[in-house]
């Protein structure tokens, strides 16, 4: 088939981003070609300021355009609880629920030999300077992964010493759904997981 | 469960084959290389989502050809019918399944809604082989029963790949220090215990209450002359614990031992410790001797001792189910009666009407009349020439 160079190397360059293959990479690369001028150059332009623009929160490590972060600025928000994710997307999950008041901690990953990820390849450096100051409460918010657990229990001994309250999220049976329907694995965490009354 | 029907496209040496099946015994035969086990390869697929000779679907494409296709509908004890299709692509290298055409995105929850026990001639690997054969053979046994089992299984496989992962690299570029390391395989280690206590404790529980099945179809197949002893053999049992399962005490015990090898796995590294080289041993008592089976036994107790093995998988299975609308296991029996005398052979075509809906290949067409006194009209006949099934009156 003949093909430009041109369009190969925008397709080739797009079918890098998360859940592009490459049918869909031509398929996008040729309409960017079909389109106007303008709506390219302000899909470029948007696409440079990312660069220039988004930063990484030098408190919470959030993705964030000013510094701190306007979840860490917010004189709202309760700066004794931090609250550790895994990525920015979690922050975004957790805020629109409304119910979680005080800041967070973004880890930018998860440990993970086989992925060649350490401790100090996530922002675990960062977490221990910020709690030197008043910080009351650690809630961990990870994913319930075998690399999520590690994680959990590598930060809590790190943290424990410091005399901090620390605790992890609940798992078990979905809000809305009947016990009789929820299944065997999600049952059998809950009980592990159940709450003195 | 029964399987009503079978579509194949593309899959091994079928081009495109449609069959319907007898919800007692279907006969499959055909000479050598003609895709009788293939047949049987591709309903194991549909139960287990892998093929039961641990075959990639790679390997299963027709040559040439760009993807498979294999779909089957179920009818299980209550009636309801469900239709199953797997199919694999190969430019993605994917492999998708769908229930009732609904993509099913969680695999292992569909292991155990199409129970299957399989006895195949590589199942002789049971007795012969090294331990890891039995520890697949039971941990997929055990998973059709228990999904909470499969998941704390592959959680144990994902840490250990995790400590393994830690301990090779670091033996090549030193990134840590002992101490630091020490401290990062201590918190691996925590996850191979709270996983391996799980895992150790429902072996032991599914060994307990599976002997007497064992013992059950040995009666049926050859008589009280043998009796089947089936042991379980760990690092941790030896620590002078007992086989009555005692959460702390083997927790305490596991993380005993994880310490002490701690310092060989780092230098060794790779996990030395876990229920991942644990063994179940087999052994038969005959005339008042006990014996191991993978040591003394005969070519013939081999292949009965599999036999009895696999037909006593069925019942344990049957009696375990989480779900009683799910209905018995399918049973898929390929080229059972190589290797055993005419004896064994009628005594064990007269225990087959016992069991569910049976898939049967072999080569040899006059085993037909031996089972036709048994199974009276209740049978389908296929014979496979070339990856091409013919209904047979």
């Amino acid at each position: 088939m003949q093909t430009s160079e041109t369009l190969e190397k925008v397709a080739e360059e797009l079918s890098k981003l998360p859940s592009i293959g490459r049918k869909t990479a031509h398929r996008i690369a040729l309409y960017l070609a079909k389109s106007s001028p303008q709506d390219v150059i302000s899909l470029s332009d948007a696409l440079l300021s990312l660069k220039d623009k988004i930063k990484l929160c030098p408190l919470c490590c959030n993705i964030t355009e000013i510094e701190p972060c306007a979840i860490c600025d917010s004189p709202k928000r309760n700066k004794d609880t931090i609250c550790i994710v895994e990525e920015p997307t979690d922050v975004f999950a957790i805020e629109k629920t409304n119910e979680f008041k005080g800041v967070y901690h973004v880890l930018h990953g998860i440990i993970s030999p086989l992925d060649g990820i350490g401790p100090e390849d996530i922002k675990v450096k960062e977490l221990l300077s910020r709690l030197s100051g008043n910080v009351d409460e650690i809630i961990l918010a990870l994913n319930p992964s075998v690399e999520g657990e590690y994680t959990i229990t590598y930060l809590s001994k790190l943290i424990k010493p410091l005399n901090i309250k620390i605790s992890r999220i609940a798992r078990g049976i979905p809000v809305g759904t009947d016990l009789e329907f929820a299944d065997e694995i999600t049952i059998a965490k809950a009980f592990e997981g159940r709450i003195t009354l | 469960m029964l399987l009503e029907n079978l579509r194949l496209h593309n899959f091994k040496n079928y081009k495109s084959s449609s069959l319907t099946f007898s919800p007692n015994l279907n006969f499959i035969f055909g000479e050598n290389g003609n895709g009788k086990t293939n047949l049987l390869e591709s309903i194991s697929m549909l139960c287990y989502t892998k093929s039961f000779l641990q075959n990639s679907e790679n390997e299963c494409l027709k040559y040439g050809e760009e993807g498979f296709e294999i779909s089957g509908q179920f009818k299980n004890a209550a009636d309801s019918l469900n239709k199953i299709k797997l199919t694999y692509k190969n430019d993605t290298n994917e492999k998708e399944i769908f229930y009732d055409n609904e993509k099913v995105t969680a695999k292992n929850e569909f292991i155990g809604k199409f129970p299957l026990v399989v006895l195949s001639p590589k199942d002789t690997k049971l007795t012969t082989g090294s331990p890891q054969e039995r520890r697949r053979n039971f941990d997929l046994l055990i998973s059709q029963i228990s999904r909470v089992y499969l998941r704390d299984l592959r959680s144990l496989n994902r840490v250990l790949k995790q400590k393994n992962s830690l301990l090779k690299s670091n033996l090549v570029n030193k990134r840590y220090s002992k101490t630091e390391l020490r401290d990062m395989i201590a918190l691996w280690n925590d996850e191979i215990i709270e996983y391996g206590v799980k895992i150790l404790i429902r072996r032991l529980d599914f060994i307990e209450g599976f002997r007497d099945y064992l013992l059950e179809s040995f009666n049926k197949i050859v008589g009280s002359s043998y009796i089947p002893v089936i042991n379980y053999e760990s690092d941790l049992l030896e620590m002078g614990l007992s086989e009555t399962p005692d959460f702390d005490l083997i927790r305490s015990s596991f993380r005993e031992l994880l310490d002490r090898k701690m310092d060989f796995e780092i230098s060794r590294g790779i996990s030395m410790v876990g229920p991942q080289r644990d063994n179940y041993v087999f052994r038969m008592k005959k005339d008042g001797e006990l014996f191991d089976v993978r040591i003394f036994a005969s070519q013939g107790e081999h292949k009965t001792f599999v036999v009895a093995l696999k037909l006593s998988e069925f019942e344990y299975i049957n009696d375990n189910l989480e779900n009683s609308n799910t209905g018995k296991p399918i049973l898929l029996l390929d080229d059972v009666f190589s290797e055993l005398d005419k004896k064994r052979i009628k005594k064990i075509s007269g225990i087959l009407t016992d069991y569910n809906q049976i898939f049967l290949t072999t080569t040899d067409y006059d085993y037909l009349n031996i089972l036709r006194d048994n199974f009276k009209s209740n049978f389908g006949a296929y014979q496979i020439i070339n990856g091409e099934p013919q209904f047979v009156n």
